[in-house]
């Protein structure tokens, strides 16, 4: 059951927004306070200029379970730059005064929810204009207090489905879901060395049959054609250690900022409409084209440049 | 008692992982309960306990060890005699079996101090499944000893620099590696923590502990102890020995956590359950040691084995019902106690063990000599003399 009011909305239109275009939407993820609240705030304003339709942001937290030593570090890098489960709500409000428009998912462990109070914990990421909430650590059994809080809040509950999960069960995580489906592309944690498997599709079919909430595929995303293909068959794609390393080895703070627009650009190419193998060849070629853009705007029109490059 | 169909002990259990971890839960739990079910796979549990691990453990009355004549007698269930010197191989053995039944061609594990990481080296090579352990870089380099022996005995050792390099990064280590590898690895836990069905899993293989240790006091004394006390960190050997006495309702039961150099400060102690908030760690709702912003806090205790941040959820829950009284014991009173008992018994007790002593020690000051008190000896201390001794440096050498 999909919410019907409030922030949640925010996260419908921006999918309805992609499908419109004929394109899978780009979810980019990156860590608040990574490396730290400064930069960051420029590096999520990047990624919207760089094309991404939902922002998912990590709260930084000292036992990322479901996460690779990309994510890891840069939640290490996070917490030694002094951020808590407040100051990252304050990012995001500031993120938020810049982004009207770009919904931004709230990725965060449960025990920072918990310690919080989770119905307290929901009205805060409300306030400070979240859409919705995603916490990798609560499986369908356990996500009842997180739904219940956000739907009285209008923000949504995105669940994961994993290549572990069984059909029956993946249709009712499927229905429970709001927002949107993560689909976990392979086994794992978070990382884009070892690439997303190529039965995501399949997966994604099955779901389909399920819901009519939108199906995004994570883990393991990189440009490619293996890539333009996911998105081919999925509503949305999620990448998050890619972008991150990218900004990591970046030279200096506005090399790493510009990686992150250029490679969500990139990423945003990948998701377009009626993508063949020769389209995919000639965007790679683009690519690395230095882009005018100066003050970061509201992601699309990036990605529909770099669909015409 | 059992945990329900979520997985909780009251409140606490559960089962808060990624989803990945799920499907590959539920059949651990769907093996465990068919083994449970068939008196062959117990046999061959207990017929490796009896022929490799060599049990029954003693239980050793020490009238020696007492401050004053006239104090409690103390009775020590000597878990330091099982093969690898802990009760650590009781559960290690008993999750290698179930492994093995379910086909999975490779262990995994986290170790703190290396004991667990041993016992689990030990059923691999006894077993022929290979192995290999998660240990936190600074554990590595503390404990020498065992990961020269880990790897003597065949097991791959993986150092951990993510976190706090300790144990509860271990842990976290190890269920990646799972969510990557579930479908041909099993994941050793090794203590009575994580998510469901793992705290009821290995309480299902350490609970042997108590229930010899009742027979025997029956035996020997012809009758119950007034008092049970056993040290907890994440809790297995208390668990292991309490789970016998639970429905006896005259004896008290004392679980001992480590007050560290200060048990009043977060950060210098592992005392979840006296100082932790109802929180979430490594797959189950129980009470963990956090900050204010729910950041999990670095721990301290002068016995690795104990020194972690939360607690089996049946320990929460045991506190929470009042069945089992927890405190804690100071590193300096716990040095205190171990050599006391080297020298008042012969026995060198590990350090973990050295704060259950340490508490039974002030129990019988309180209460005169018709009293007898058992002590879950959880485990043997020449890993720690080792230490104490500096000379973990040679071991180290040894080790390369």
């Amino acid at each position: 059951m999909s919410v019907a009011f409030g922030a949640g909305a925010l996260i419908r239109a921006a999918f309805a927004r992609a499908r419109h275009e004929r394109r899978a939407a780009l979810l980019p993820f990156l860590v608040a306070g990574d490396p730290d609240p400064l930069q960051s705030r420029e590096r999520m304003l990047a990624a919207s200029a760089g094309g991404a339709d939902v922002i998912e942001v990590g709260f930084g937290y000292s036992d990322p379970v479901a996460d690779g030593p990309i994510i890891a570090a840069a939640s290490q890098r996070a917490l030694a730059a002094g951020m808590t489960f407040e100051r990252t709500l304050a990012l995001v409000r500031e993120v938020k005064s810049h982004l009207a428009r770009t919904p931004l998912v709230a990725f965060v462990y449960y025990n920072l929810l918990f310690a919080y109070g989770v119905e307290q914990a929901a009205h805060a990421c409300a306030a400070a204009g979240f859409s919705g909430i995603l916490s990798p650590d609560v499986p369908l059994e356990e996500a009842d207090d997180l739904i219940a809080a956000c739907a009285r809040l209008g923000l949504a509950v995105p669940l994961l489905v994993a290549p572990t999960t069984t059909p029956h069960r993946a249709a009712a995580i499927a229905r429970a879901a709001t927002g949107f489906v993560y689909l976990v592309s392979r086994m794992g944690v978070t990382g884009h060395h070892r690439a997303a498997d190529e039965d995501a599709c399949e997966r994604v079919r099955g779901l389909r049959q399920h819901t009519e909430t939108p199906i995004v595929i994570g883990f393991g995303v990189a440009p490619g054609p293996r890539l333009a293909r996911l998105a081919a068959c999925a509503d949305g794609i999620v990448v998050g250690s890619l972008l991150i390393e990218r900004a990591a080895q970046a030279p200096n703070p506005p090399a790493a900022i510009e990686a992150i627009r250029t490679t969500c650009a990139t990423l945003a190419s990948y998701c377009g409409p009626a993508m063949d193998s020769k389209a995919v060849t000639c965007l790679r070629r683009v690519d690395p084209a230095p882009s005018s853009g100066g003050s970061p705007t509201h992601g699309g029109t990036e990605a529909s440049q770099a669909e015409s490059g | 008692m059992e945990p329900d169909a979520k997985g909780y002990f009251g409140r606490y259990g559960g089962r808060y992982v990624p989803e990945v971890l799920v499907e590959p839960l539920r059949e651990v739990e769907a093996a465990m309960r068919e083994a449970f079910a068939d008196d062959e796979f117990w046999r061959r549990y207990r017929g490796l306990l009896r022929d490799y691990v060599g049990r029954p453990t003693p239980l050793t009355p020490v009238p020696s060890l007492r401050r004053r004549a006239g104090e409690a007698l103390i009775a020590l269930k000597r878990e330091d005699c099982n093969h690898t010197g802990a009760h650590k191989i009781l559960n290690a053995v008993g999750q290698a079996l179930l492994a093995q039944r379910m086909g999975k061609s490779r262990l995994i594990a986290e170790t703190g101090a290396g004991q667990h990481g041993v016992a689990v080296a030990t059923a691999g090579a006894a077993l022929g499944v290979p192995v290999e352990v998660y240990m936190g870089a600074a554990d590595v380099e503390r404990q020498a000893l065992n990961v020269y022996l880990m790897r003597l005995l065949g097991a791959r050792v993986h150092e951990v620099t993510s976190g706090s390099r300790t144990l509860k990064d271990a842990i976290n280590e190890a269920l990646r590696d799972w969510a990557g590898s579930a479908r041909e690895t099993f994941y050793v836990i090794g203590s009575v923590v994580g998510p469901h069905p793992y705290p009821w899993l290995v309480r299902s293989f350490v609970r042997i502990i108590g229930d010899e240790a009742r027979a025997q006091c029956l035996e020997t004394f012809g009758r119950l102890p007034d008092h049970v006390v056993a040290c907890v960190g994440g809790g297995s050997n208390a668990i292991g020995i309490f789970s016998a006495f639970l429905e006896d309702g005259q004896v008290n039961l004392w679980g001992v956590e480590a007050g560290g150099s200060d048990a009043a400060r977060l950060g210098y102690h592992s005392a979840s359950l006296a100082a932790g908030r109802t929180g979430i760690l490594h797959g189950a709702r129980t009470l963990v040691l956090m900050d204010e912003h729910g950041l999990i806090a670095p721990t301290h205790s002068v016995s690795a084995g104990l020194d972690y941040p939360a607690v089996g959820p049946e320990h929460a829950y045991l506190k929470e019902t009042g069945r089992v009284r927890y405190v804690s014991i100071h590193d300096d009173d716990t040095l205190k106690a171990f050599r006391m008992t080297a020298r008042a018994t012969g026995i060198v007790a590990a350090l973990e063990s050295a704060h259950a002593i340490a508490y039974a020690l002030r129990l019988a000051a309180e209460l005169d000599a018709s009293r007898l008190i058992l002590v879950n000896l959880s485990g043997r201390g020449e890993k720690d003399a080792l230490r104490l001794a500096g000379a973990a440096h040679h071991a180290q050498e040894a080790a390369r």
